[in-house]
Formats: C-alpha cells, structure tokens, sequence
C-alpha cells in the first residue's frame, strides 16, 4: 500500500510486515524500489532511518559492527523494529493516503 | 571498538549534528538581520511607502530629514511587498538547495506533494503560521509599538513551541532541557529589556500586542506542526513545501489583494529586482533566511522541537552581534551604556542556557518520544 510513497511511510510499513529488519537489507530494499542505487543515497536513507528511531516509531534491537564491509565497512549495523507508536503513525497514515492512480 | 561504545557513538554524532544545526539556524537567523535591516533603508522602499502616503520624491526627502515616518498603512504594505520578495528568493535558494542534494529530492517531493492529508496540510498550516501570521504580526508589533517590542515577542516562541511538542506530540524534553530553553529565552529577551521598558512606557497599543501574539505563537506552532510532518516526510522536502505554500500566499493572495487597494506593489517589485544593489540583499535575504530555516527543521527530528527551538532563538543574540559588526555599536543598541550592559548579561545567560543543554547526557535524546513498547511487554 505504501510502495512509491514518502520513504518514511514506506519504512514503516516494511517493517510492520517484517517485524524486525537490519538496516542494511531495509536500505537496500528501499534503494531498490526507489531506483537510488548509489552510495551517498544509501547514506541518505540510512539517515531516514535514524531519524524514524530518534522519532520513537521504531526501534533498535541488535546491533553490531559491519567488519567485513558488506554495507559500509566498520559502520554501526541496527536491526530494528516497528514500536507501537509507529504502528498508531502507520494506521493513520493508511486512513490518509489515497489511493494509487487518484489525482 | 565495541558495539555498545559504537551505538553511543552514534547517538552522540546524530544529537551533535542536531544541535549543530540548531545553532546554524541562530547564525543565519541573526546574520539575515543585516540585509533585514538594510532593505529598509533603500532608496526604492521609502518611495514605495511615500507612495502610498501620497507623497512624491522631494517630500519623502524631507520626511526622512525631519526624522519622522511614513504611516502604518505605508509601513505595513512595504513589509508584506519585503515578505512576499523574501519568500520568492527563499524557494530560489532551495532550488540550488535541492539540485544540490540529488534529482532524488524532487521525486520525494512529488511524492510528499500528493499525500495532503497525511503530510503537506501540515506544511501549509506551517506557512501560514510562519508567514502571514509571525512574520507579519513581527512587522505590526515593530510598527504600532517598536522593535525590542517584536523581539522580545518573537523570542519568547520556544516556551510555545516546547509545550506544545509535549501536549501534542508527546516529546520527551528533560528537566535540564527545559531549563536550558528558559535560561535562553531570558537572556535573549534581557538584551532587548530595557528599549522595551521604554517603548511600553510611550503607551503601547491593542494592535501591536496582537501582532506580537501572533508572533509568539506563529513560530511556536509552527515547529511543533512541522516536526510532526516531518516524523513521515524528509526535512529538505517538507521546508521546501513549506515555503513555496508561503510564497504563494504571498504572491497570490497578500500581494494581488494590495494591487487591488491600487498600491503599487507590481511596479515597486520590478524596480527593487532591477536595481542590482536592492536585488544583492534579496539575493542575501533569501540566502541567510532560506538556510536558517533548512537547519531549523532538519534539527527537529535530531534533538526535539524544545531543544531545537531554544538554540534557535540565539538568533536574538546573534543579531545583534552581527548588527554591531556590520553597522557599529551605536547603530545596532545605542551609546547607552545601560543597553550594553544589558545585552552583556542578556549574552551571559544565553551562553549559560546552551551550555547546560550540550552537556546534557545523550542518553536522554537517544529516543524522542516514549514508544509505548515498555508497556506492551509488562502487559
């Protein structure tokens, strides 16, 4: 439902779906569907995702450091997770959004 | 390096790169002052205000030279004509702004654009408050009382700002925090005290106080609307949203509505961008506002509205710092040795607000809000 939609809403939605998600494969994900492949966009939606945590919908689980560079190498890997408040955010927005093709 | 070390290293930087631009926004806010304060005194601007007062170019001379000023209507006009010619350059700075930063930003854009119920109505309640309310009840609050009288007005916008991100957006904002805030809005307001003192003194007026009201709680509402769009939708996008909603209040509404009364607001516009030294400080207005209000939002989701905002109003300080390096001491507070002291001391508290806020432990900003997950699992 939220596919092509703000990043944010989309963050929240996968991992509604997933329950829990490394940053690295949740980047990649989005960078895929979005089409932005390089690295200073993985950065940006990595930032995204910092700032969804610092907002309190989601939150991290595990964490651990990225030793053999298969995102960015020596950076912080987050597995994170969708908190109640973010599933509240993510219902509301679904009650918002319009649907896909509406003008 | 360990995990944990890592972890906090990173909320370290993540709150240091929110405070750092909350701290840009104070100097960008306080050095958009300068050419804030020169546009006034442009050649092109006291004829568009003699021209609504009935006045030609001889007569707005010897206005000027018996020291005394246009009317209310006339000064009024001109501040929304200087507004709506901020606004316009702003959204020019963004577009630099966001080629910048990547084609990827207007794809977002696009996206966040369509989505009105669930993000932009949130910008477009910002640009209201934003714009036509606090920036045009500024200019009414300087017009009907004074300057310090609009400072202080528009200083004292993060005690709104903070209780609002608590009551609505269920922000955490620590003790040492909110201490922090208050201590920088004290300071900020004691350097403009005394002038105050004196204007409330010359009798003030109903409609200066609304317009500083609408000041006071414009840029207060206008963080806690905007963090909570910004919780789903990018910083850059949501400023840029929400200042090319204000420009088009302006320019669709505020300034046609002023062509109607038959003031000549168009042939006015047209000369100020011609003339290249006017076009300059345009050019810097947009500049300096543009940025402030870039690192303003982008602090938001890093560190909280309160903290965000009581860095922000440095600007205060930061004005006048500026104002003294550009035009001297005696043009920015006066030779009254009564204002420098004050503005010392307004200086000290500011210094002493902030630094109780960047010593606090990052472990309080690691998350701004309570999740609501510590109750899920004791039930």
């Amino acid at each position: 439902m939220m596919e092509n939609r703000p990043y944010k809403f989309r963050i929240l939605e996968i991992l509604d779906t997933e329950e829990a998600m490394w940053n690295s494969d949740l980047v990649r994900k989005l960078q895929e569907e979005y089409g932005m492949k390089s690295d200073y966009y993985r950065d940006c939606l990595n930032f995204d995702l910092i700032e969804v945590a610092a907002s309190g919908m989601i939150s991290e689980m595990e964490a651990e450091i990225d030793t053999e560079g298969s995102f960015k190498k020596d950076s912080l890997l987050v597995k994170y997770r969708i908190t109640p408040i973010g599933k509240d955010l993510l219902n509301e927005l679904r009650s918002k959004v319009k649907p896909m093709g509406a003008s | 390096m360990e995990v944990d070390e890592k972890r906090v290293a990173t909320h370290k930087k993540r709150v240091k790169i929110g405070y750092t631009m909350a701290l840009f926004c104070a100097l960008f806010w306080g050095i958009w002052y300068v050419p804030g304060t020169f546009i006034w005194n442009f050649d092109v601007v006291n004829l568009f205000q003699g021209a609504i007062d009935g006045l030609n170019g001889f007569e707005v001379d010897a206005l000027l030279e018996a020291g005394e000023a246009f009317s209310n209507k006339a000064f009024l006009a001109a501040a929304v004509l200087i507004t709506g010619l901020n606004a316009a350059f702003v959204m020019l700075a963004y577009l630099i702004w966001n080629l910048a930063l990547g084609k990827a930003k207007f794809s977002e854009m696009k996206r966040s654009i369509r989505e009105m119920k669930a993000c932009t109505k949130y910008y477009f309640l910002g640009a209201i408050c934003g714009g036509p309310c606090a920036i045009l009840g500024s200019f009414i609050a300087m017009g009907y009382i004074g300057g310090a009288f609009a400072a202080v007005a528009a200083l004292a916008y993060p005690v709104i700002g903070t209780l609002l991100s608590r009551t609505w957006l269920g922000q955490k904002i620590s003790r040492r925090a909110m201490a922090g805030v208050l201590i920088i809005v004290i300071g900020s307001i004691t350097i403009y005290a005394i002038s105050l003192f004196d204007e409330l003194q010359s009798g003030g007026s109903l409609i200066g106080y609304i317009g500083g009201l609408m000041a006071l709680c414009g840029w207060g509402i206008e963080g806690a609307v905007a963090a909570k769009g910004i919780d789903v939708s990018e910083p850059d996008v949501a400023i840029t949203m929400r200042f090319g909603l204000e420009t088009l209040l302006w320019w669709v509404i505020a300034i046609p509505a002023l062509a109607i009364m038959s003031f000549p607001v168009y042939e006015y516009a047209w000369k100020m961008i011609s003339d290249p030294v006017v076009l300059l400080s345009l050019v810097m207005l947009g500049l300096t506002f543009g940025f402030c209000y870039v690192t303003w939002y982008k602090s938001f989701p890093l560190i909280g509205v309160g903290r965000g905002q009581g860095i922000g109003s440095l600007y205060g300080v930061c004005a006048v710092i500026f104002l003294i390096l550009f035009i001297g001491v005696d043009g920015a507070i006066g030779s009254d040795i009564t204002h420098q002291a004050s503005l010392l001391i307004g200086a000290a508290l500011c210094t002493v607000g902030t630094l109780i806020m960047f010593t606090e432990k990052t472990d309080s900003v690691e998350c701004l809000r309570d999740t609501g997950e510590s109750k899920e699992e004791q039930s």
